[in-house]
């Protein structure tokens, strides 16, 4: 493991965490739990592209600790890890097969929506309440919006990254 | 080709999905459409119901106070019921506001507190036949 990749882990797991941090203080319009822009993601997606899918794993899982530590409390984790894990996974998995078809932004709406309905689904078991089906039309509409929103700001970092080649030699 | 543009794969997820949450709302109001006026607010912590509230009969706005962990306080008052008060840290619970309808439910994660809204099942029986 190259110094200069845990120095890129290290920076990119650090604005990950200020900007999920950063992200409390808007407010959501939409009552309803988990609905929110999910700006982390724009990191997931930069370290999806540009590091390996151990790395992007592990940035996920520090940032979801310290998030939940500083913000929302423990029990929250449970949330935010269901839903980090699995969507970035499954934005891997749409980046290094389907990249032909999805943009960058379609991978953002991808990881919007695992990412919503996987903490729905947790929260129907926290609750013993089958919730899902109720916040699901609500949730997939602002997965969309906030999808976009993210996969248009991570789009352009990207672009400007490779421009720059700031992450071009030897990660 | 222009990076700035959505991909087709973009394009039909978004239809996809747009016609799924279609799909979905419709059948939500559907079900909520399909009960009564008859109101019966049930809070659950837990998953199991603490109370449940006749909407139709409440005269005077009843309170109903829920400290486990979290202070909660819930006011019911002739066909409706919200959340007024939470210790909880994000509120979303009380942003929620009335619940009204058959379906409604507010939700509060931290206390795993739930209101939803049904409607009288004999009341459903006696319209349907």
């Amino acid at each position: 493991m190259s110094s200069k990749r845990n120095a890129v882990i290290i920076i990119l797991v650090c604005n990950a965490i200020l900007i999920s941090l950063l992200e409390l203080i808007i407010p959501v319009p939409i009552p309803i739990p988990g609905v929110k822009l999910g700006l982390g993601n724009i990191i997931t997606i930069i370290a999806i592209i540009f590091l390996d899918l151990k790395a992007v794993l592990m940035m996920v899982l520090l940032r979801c600790i310290v998030v939940a530590v500083l913000s929302k409390g423990i029990m929250m984790m449970a949330f935010s890890l269901s839903g980090g894990i699995l969507s970035a996974l499954i934005m891997w998995l749409v980046y290094k097969k389907l990249h032909n078809i999805f943009s960058i932004k379609g991978i953002s709406i991808v990881g919007a929506i695992v990412h919503n309905t996987a903490q729905v689904i947790v929260a129907s078991l926290i609750l013993g309440q089958m919730i899902i089906l109720y916040y699901l039309p609500i949730l997939l509409v602002s997965s969309v919006v906030t999808g976009l929103i993210t996969g248009s700001i991570s789009d352009l970092t990207v672009r400007e990254i490779s421009k720059r080649g700031i992450f071009s030699n030897s990660i | 080709m222009n990076i700035r543009m959505l991909k087709k794969g973009d394009l039909i997820l978004i239809v996809c999905i747009a016609i799924l949450a279609g799909l979905v709302l419709a059948w939500n109001t559907f079900l909520s459409a399909s009960g009564s006026d008859h109101l019966t607010a049930v809070i659950t912590q837990d998953g199991k119901v603490i109370k449940s509230i006749n909407l139709n009969a409440v005269k005077n706005p009843e309170y109903v106070y829920i400290n486990k962990g979290i202070k909660q306080v819930i006011v019911a008052e002739k066909g409706r019921i919200r959340f007024t008060e939470s210790d909880c840290p994000d509120k979303i619970c009380v942003k929620t506001g009335w619940l009204t309808k058959i379906g409604h439910k507010a939700v509060c994660m931290p206390s795993k507190t739930v209101i939803t809204i049904v409607g009288d099942s004999k009341q459903i029986d006696s319209i349907s036949y």
